[in-house]
């Protein structure tokens, strides 16, 4: 039997791999590209540290989402609640408690909104868009009303080191919020593809009728999913909180679209039943680099590749001598996952 | 008889003040299968549902293995022993057949789930039933056809050593071949001293497999005892409260008139030409092909799926297709939709409140009806069927068939593709049976019997490859 039990692990292994490939291929090209466009800024150390200091909101946000997604869920409040978490870690700091109380607390108020999230979809059996909406509104209320409408600022004495681009004991090359992030990543992602909890999500996400019936406690994962996910969110908040030195209300506005889209650029399925924290953070990390990479494009260095003068003065007055201008990101984001969503149809054919 | 270990006493059940269930009482012994009979609506589907958990009884008790049973969840009928087989398979499509049997009882050591021993489990599962050689349990649930998620289902129930199987329709979606690995399968489970309850409308089933019967009529027990005391007549006679005409095979007649020709598959004016074959040997496939070529209206044999629109009325229903006859501009004029579906009502007698009614509250029959309402108020001269009375109750059977007979003396011409072969020996004048994806000869329904039907769907004999 021990033939046919590996190959259906080769399998399995097979199918995802086949699956995370098209969005990591897509990473590949956008790496390439603005290694090209922008070889001194783009492919160095130090930008690798920025982007993965940039990238660490999105990319929790995504993991937490993949579960609410793949449990056939959405979870809009993701950038409220970020906002939310943030302004109270910046408010703890500020009454004079220790940074690790600010962060236990930060991430409290993500669980917090995360188990109303869980309660209105899985409970009271409000539709999620609806239900996340409502939430989504409250929190970013709230956070405006506990900071006064202005960012919090921590004491003057207040430093932190989980967000340094150049970290305390060198040997840790990246920050350790993004240490922290690497952990929760390979973490949850090895509970939604290897555990009892995981295979139940799939299952409600793929036929929910089918898991109630298989005695699946189909109310407890659901609310567990968003619980995650705001938990989730509760962690971006405090580490966006350390990066920015400050809560900020309005931090992350819009942020829950991007992480929805790092989703759908991951492969997952909107409609739920299928999706990898891996392919997430691949789709999330994709996002990060395009905005990344479009500022640092510097169009006369294209001359060392053949590009004439001429040309590259052509690039610079459409776009700009320095980097490629916010409404051009925008429109890139957008093709990305529009060719996501296209690709992912053509898979299901 | 030896003594029951589950027990029924006095359960009744009202919905919005209708009583679905008045005091049934019912035993299920150990190894034997007894068969819960009635039409649709007589309050099968409630009992099943109540003994499973998946509904709270107002009244009465259940004890399993002497010790009182009220399951309050699905999940806690199946840890007492109590497992359900669906009419729709209740399968995961994006997870494997593997992940699919072991749904809900997952084999985990602190929540990690073994993945090679599931997949021992399921392997086992699939050959206690005979399934083995047809499923594979690595693959994805979604490559799955309909008779193999059915097969998926009873493994699941395998893998949970339940005491109590309870099986609602067990075979609607499955051809022969199936349907009898299906109850090799549940006979096996029985001998192992399951108790086993079957829903089903094929009464000549039943009579192959179970030992007992119970036959409820609204709500309530009309009759119950040993099958072999019981004859057909009395059978139906007590489901339906009256005698139901003999499905009548159907006049021989000759047509003229060719309606529409694709290779070599002809068909006449005001003729039934009946479709035989195994489940997955492409009938519907073929028929589906067949509605683009001609243009015809196909009434599909999933009525959830292709159908309706669960949540919308009869009358939107109904005029889908020609919403733009029932007004002008642009302007659907509902009194106009109204008056197509009561004229329906009235001529197929479909039992409803009206024609706002949604469409997902009427029974199987009624909202079978209503498809084949729509491809006749269509108006093409052709018309396709796919499993025109598959779990539907003998009664309704009887209806529908009038209503195609009608159909067809009206000048239309009908294709049906049914796994039931009387229905087709009753119904059609031409019979032609599909083999691994290719079409038979037609031939007269005389020509037929019910052995080289069910003989030519599982060898060819005789089949010539048409267009």
């Amino acid at each position: 039997m021990s033939t046919p039990n590996s190959l259906s692990g080769w399998a399995r292994w097979n199918s995802t791999f086949k699956r995370l490939l098209g969005p990591s291929a897509a990473l590949c090209v956008v790496i390439l590209f603005f290694s090209l466009v922008a070889p001194e800024s783009f492919c160095t150390t130090q930008n690798a540290r920025t982007l993965s200091a940039q990238s660490v909101v999105v990319v929790l946000g995504a993991i937490g989402m993949t579960f609410v997604v793949v449990g056939g869920g959405i979870d809009l409040s993701i950038g409220s609640v970020i906002a939310l978490s943030s302004v109270a870690s910046a408010l703890v700091v500020r009454a004079g408690f220790s940074s690790v109380t600010a962060a236990l607390i930060g991430c409290a108020v993500g669980l917090m909104v995360g188990c109303v999230n869980g309660f209105l979809v899985a409970s009271a059996r409000l539709p999620a868009f609806i239900a996340t909406l409502g939430t989504m509104g409250i929190a970013r209320g709230v956070a405006k009303w506990l900071a006064n409408q202005s960012t919090i600022y921590p004491p003057e004495d207040w430093t932190s080191s989980l967000m340094a681009k150049n970290p305390d004991p060198v040997w840790l090359l990246l920050a350790p919020g993004v240490w922290i992030t690497i952990v929760i990543a390979l973490a949850f992602g090895f509970v939604l593809s290897r555990t009892v909890f995981g295979a139940w999500v799939t299952s409600i996400g793929s036929n929910e009728s089918a898991a109630r019936l298989c005695g699946v406690p189909v109310v407890r994962v659901r609310w567990t999913t968003y619980a995650l996910c705001g938990l989730l969110a509760g962690v971006a908040g405090v580490l966006q909180f350390h990066r920015l030195s400050g809560g900020d209300p309005t931090t992350a506005n819009g942020k829950e679209l991007e992480v929805i889209a790092a989703v759908v650029i991951g492969g997952a399925a909107l409609s739920g039943g299928f999706g990898t924290v891996g392919g997430s953070i691949v789709g999330a990390i994709l996002m990060a680099s395009l905005s990344n990479g479009c500022n640092l494009v510097d169009w006369n260095s294209l001359g060392r590749w053949g590009v004439s003068t001429e040309m590259a003065q052509t690039l610079s007055s459409w776009f700009g001598s320095s980097g490629i201008p916010n409404y051009v990101q925008e429109i890139l984001v957008g093709v990305v996952i529009v060719i996501a969503a296209l690709a992912d149809r053509r898979r299901h054919r | 008889m030896k003594s029951p270990i589950f027990r029924l006493t006095g359960i009744s059940k009202t919905f919005s003040g209708v009583h679905a269930l008045r005091k049934v009482d019912l035993d299920l012994a150990a190894g034997e299968i007894h068969a819960i009979l009635g039409e649709n609506g007589a309050g099968k589907s409630t009992l099943l549902r109540i003994m499973a958990g998946a509904e709270i009884l107002d009244a009465g008790s259940m004890q399993l293995s002497g010790k009182n049973y009220f399951p309050r969840s699905p999940r806690a009928a199946r840890t007492a022993g109590v497992c359900v087989v669906h009419q729709e398979p209740a399968i995961a499509e994006h997870q494997t057949v593997a992940d699919n049997i072991n749904l809900g009882c997952e084999i985990s050591s602190f929540g990690i789930i073994d993945r090679a021993g599931q997949l021992r489990k399921a392997r086992e599962a699939l050959k206690s039933i005979g399934a083995e050689a047809i499923v594979d349990p690595t693959a994805l649930a979604s490559s799955l056809t309909p008779g193999t998620r059915q097969l998926v289902e009873i493994a699941r129930a395998f893998v949970t050593q339940p005491s109590v199987l309870l099986l609602d329709e067990p075979t609607s979606s499955l051809g022969r071949v199936e349907a009898d690995q299906l109850w090799d399968a549940v006979r096996t489970m029985a001998k192992s001293g399951v108790a086993i309850a079957l829903v089903s409308h094929r009464l000549d089933e039943v009579r192959r497999v179970a030992n007992r019967a119970t036959i409820l009529r609204d709500g309530a027990v009309v009759e119950s005892g040993e099958l072999s005391t019981l004859d057909d007549d009395a059978l139906v006679r007590a489901m339906s409260g009256s005698v139901v005409k003999e499905l009548q095979a159907r006049s021989t007649r000759t047509h003229e008139k060719i309606c529409f020709q694709a290779g070599s598959f002809e068909i006449r004016r005001g003729e039934i030409i009946g479709i035989g074959g195994l489940v997955g040997s492409g009938r519907s496939r073929w028929l589906r092909e067949l509605g683009l070529k001609s243009g015809a209206a196909r009434v599909s044999e999933d009525r959830r799926g292709e159908g309706f629109a669960q949540s919308l009325s009869i009358a939107e229903n109904l005029t889908l297709p020609f919403l733009d006859r029932m007004g002008r501009w642009g302007i659907v004029r509902s009194s106009e939709q109204a008056r197509v579906a009561n004229k329906w009502r009235e001529t197929l007698s479909i039992k409803c409140t009206g024609p706002w009614q949604r469409i997902g509250d009427l029974s199987g029959g009624n909202q079978q009806k209503i498809a084949i309402a729509r491809v006749l108020e269509q108006g093409t001269a052709l018309i396709l069927v796919d499993e025109p009375t598959r779990g539907i109750d003998v009664s309704a059977k009887a209806a529908i068939h009038e209503i195609l007979r009608h159909a067809a003396d009206d000048g239309h011409s009908v294709v049906v593709v049914s796994s039931d072969t009387r229905e087709l020996l009753a119904l059609c004048d031409r019979i032609a049976v599909m083999w691994r994806g290719s079409l038979g000869v037609s031939k007269a329904t005389n020509e037929w019997t019910e052995h080289s039907i069910v003989d030519t769907a599982l060898r060819g004999a005789g089949v010539e490859s048409a267009a």
